[in-house]
């Protein structure tokens, strides 16, 4: 549909306050953080910085293991996204090539496993990690990634592979591939949108995840980002221009990961979202 | 497929199904047996049966006591007050948010996916732009969002404030009035204001449900608009006859999201909470979490909350649900 002049440029003024709305707390942030402690607390506040301190950076890192923090949400995020990705697009895979008695049931509990709200798990969840000796240790929260990965990525490499034809596969099997050569060799480099997308997703999910570690871990040393930006907060948050510069740090990673393969995901979102409705749900091709 | 082929494919959901059961089915089962008991911190191995004695005291009022003034809130009129005021306290701060977040950030995210489906240069970019904050919505963007939001320093109290300057010749002029002393919000430090903030905060988040909704408005027959067209429909008329009815199940689906995600929200509510508000932004899974995992750590009767919740939830989702399943009926009945 072609725009009238007014159109188009009203649609670029609203565009630009969008922008400036969704940038906004960055920008606070990264002004902010530059800023000496008397200049966070002028009034009126401006985005002016007049005199930058690049090394508030450096003191926000020195009152907190910073860098202990977010070495470990790497650690936490990028082990369960690799378990996630692995496992769920195992699950896909099979639900959307193999014909088997009980598949109805699996994609069932795909389903449920979606629809389950999350607060009635927390207790019994607890009990069973306090059981299983793994309170204090990350097992509660990468050991549940490594089976299964979220019932939405699962739904998301069916979906996925639903849609891909499955010519490739068939002449590898052909020519005497197994099934699980098939699958590694075969089809998961060609779910590459797929993998770019449940992997991101999932880095993301779990570098943010809150509530899990906040139950699970009890040693400050080995607090992801969240948490210790929390304990940050609570003990420094006087100290607004740190906490900015700390809360960038928190962000920072994720901002350059998206930045890096923000092609790759916008084409696998858009595949994926637009599969979502593609051939029927849960019926047999 | 061959035998070996069925065997692989339990191999391949073997993963997925045994963290279904550890981690889902297991939970499940036994956080309702929980909540039939007195389970509580040191002694969760010994815990006894006491049926619907959680529920009974989690949503019972006292008839017997007098209604005070914190009380039970305008739903429940008449004497008495409830076993346990935070429950219900908890419970309708969880709705009243849900009813402001999920009208904004729906309205909000259509609106936005409608204005970058247009064909302008620049629009690609933009359309980062909003999805780039919906990734970053943890604890970091909630520690600046308290930053911004404060009520002296922040930037949204400086912008309010530089309207009204800017806005104060004006007034003065045609009606008289001066803006000097007019209040700005108090944000996060009023029980008022705290759920307003939240909605702010939330709706820099929208790009997620913008991604659905541009994959669907992708996905509307570009026909349809053209012969409403031609039929001399308006803008507004194609938007409203043409493009929301075949936008429907992802609304739907944008709309069920939203909602119990607002409903189970914690994290915001645990980072942001202040004395000053006065409870204003406990949360139901707030309170859940105290219940549990703060002295005297009740077990049993947090699950017996968990179960709540969730039921409560359920029935902010069944119109979503209705109204994604009379689309379905209308399309079967017949076109």
């Amino acid at each position: 549909m072609r725009l009238s002049r007014g159109m188009h440029v009203t649609s670029v003024a609203v565009a630009v306050g969008v922008c400036a709305w969704m940038l906004l707390p960055m920008l606070w942030a990264a002004t902010s953080a530059l800023k000496p402690l008397e200049e966070t607390y002028a009034f009126p506040p401006t985005f002016r910085v007049e005199s930058p301190q690049p090394g508030n950076f450096v003191e926000a890192f020195r009152r907190l293991p910073m860098a202990r923090f977010l070495l470990n949400s790497t650690w936490i995020a990028g082990v369960s996204a690799i378990g996630a990705v692995l496992t769920s697009a195992m699950a896909g895979y099979a639900l959307a090539r193999f014909e088997f008695r009980g598949r109805r049931i699996v994609g069932a509990c795909v389903l449920a496993a979606l629809l389950v709200p999350s607060q009635i798990l927390i207790v019994p969840r607890f009990l069973q990690f306090e059981w299983l000796g793994w309170l204090g240790t990350y097992k509660p929260l990468i050991v549940p990634a490594w089976l299964g990965g979220g019932a939405f990525n699962v739904l998301l490499f069916r979906q996925f592979f639903v849609a891909t034809p499955r010519e490739a596969e068939d002449a590898a099997r052909l020519d005497g591939a197994g099934p699980w050569t098939v699958f590694l060799r075969v089809a998961l480099p060609s779910a590459r949108p797929a993998v770019v997308t449940a992997g991101f997703l999932s880095f993301v999910f779990h570098w943010q995840e809150f509530l899990d570690p906040l139950l699970y871990l009890t040693d400050f040393k080995t607090f992801p980002v969240s948490l210790g930006l929390r304990m940050f907060q609570t003990l420094a948050g006087t100290w607004a221009n740190l906490l900015m510069a700390a809360s960038v740090a928190a962000m920072l990673p994720l901002v350059l990961l998206f930045l890096a393969i923000e092609r790759d995901l916008m084409r696998g979102l858009g595949v994926l979202t637009s599969a979502r409705r593609g051939r029927g749900t849960c019926d047999p091709d | 497929m061959s035998l070996q082929g069925r065997g692989a494919a339990w191999g391949f959901v073997a993963p997925f199904i045994v963290g279904f059961a550890a981690w889902c089915a297991g939970p499940l089962a036994a956080s309702l047996f929980l909540s039939l008991t007195d389970a509580s911190g040191a002694s969760a191995r010994r815990a006894e049966y006491v049926g619907l004695a959680n529920y009974r005291a989690a949503l019972g009022v006292d008839r017997t006591a007098r209604a005070d003034a914190a009380g039970p809130g305008p739903w429940l009129a008449g004497d008495g007050r409830p076993t346990d005021p935070l429950v219900y306290r908890s419970l309708g701060n969880s709705l009243a948010y849900t009813a402001m977040t999920v009208p904004v950030t729906l309205a909000g995210s259509l609106a936005l996916a409608l204005l970058l489906m247009q064909r302008v240069r620049g629009f690609s970019i933009v359309r980062t732009i909003v999805y780039l904050p919906h990734l970053l919505g943890g604890v970091a963007s909630l520690v600046i969002w308290s930053w911004l939001l404060n009520p002296r320093f922040g930037g949204i109290n400086a912008a309010i404030r530089a309207v009204y300057a800017a806005a104060d010749p004006l007034l003065r002029a045609t009606l008289g009035v001066t803006t000097e002393g007019w209040p700005v919000p108090e944000w996060l430090f009023s029980p008022t204001w705290c759920k307003p903030a939240l909605v702010l905060i939330r709706a820099g988040t929208v790009g997620g449900s913008v991604l659905i909704l541009m994959a669907a408005l992708q996905r509307v027959p570009p026909e349809l608009g053209e012969a409403a067209a031609l039929d001399g429909a308006g803008a507004w008329t194609r938007l409203r006859r043409v493009t929301l009815p075949q936008l429907r199940p992802a609304l739907v689906f944008v709309g069920l999201i939203e909602t119990v995600f607002a409903m189970q929200a914690f994290t915001e509510s645990y980072v942001l909470s202040h004395r000053s508000q006065q409870d204003g932004l406990l949360f139901a899974a707030t309170y859940l979490y105290r219940t549990a995992f703060e002295s005297p750590h009740r077990l049993g009767y947090a699950a017996a909350l968990g179960w709540i919740l969730a039921g409560v939830t359920g029935v902010m989702i069944a119109p979503w649900l209705a109204w994604g399943r009379r689309r379905a009926a209308f399309e079967e009945g017949g076109t």
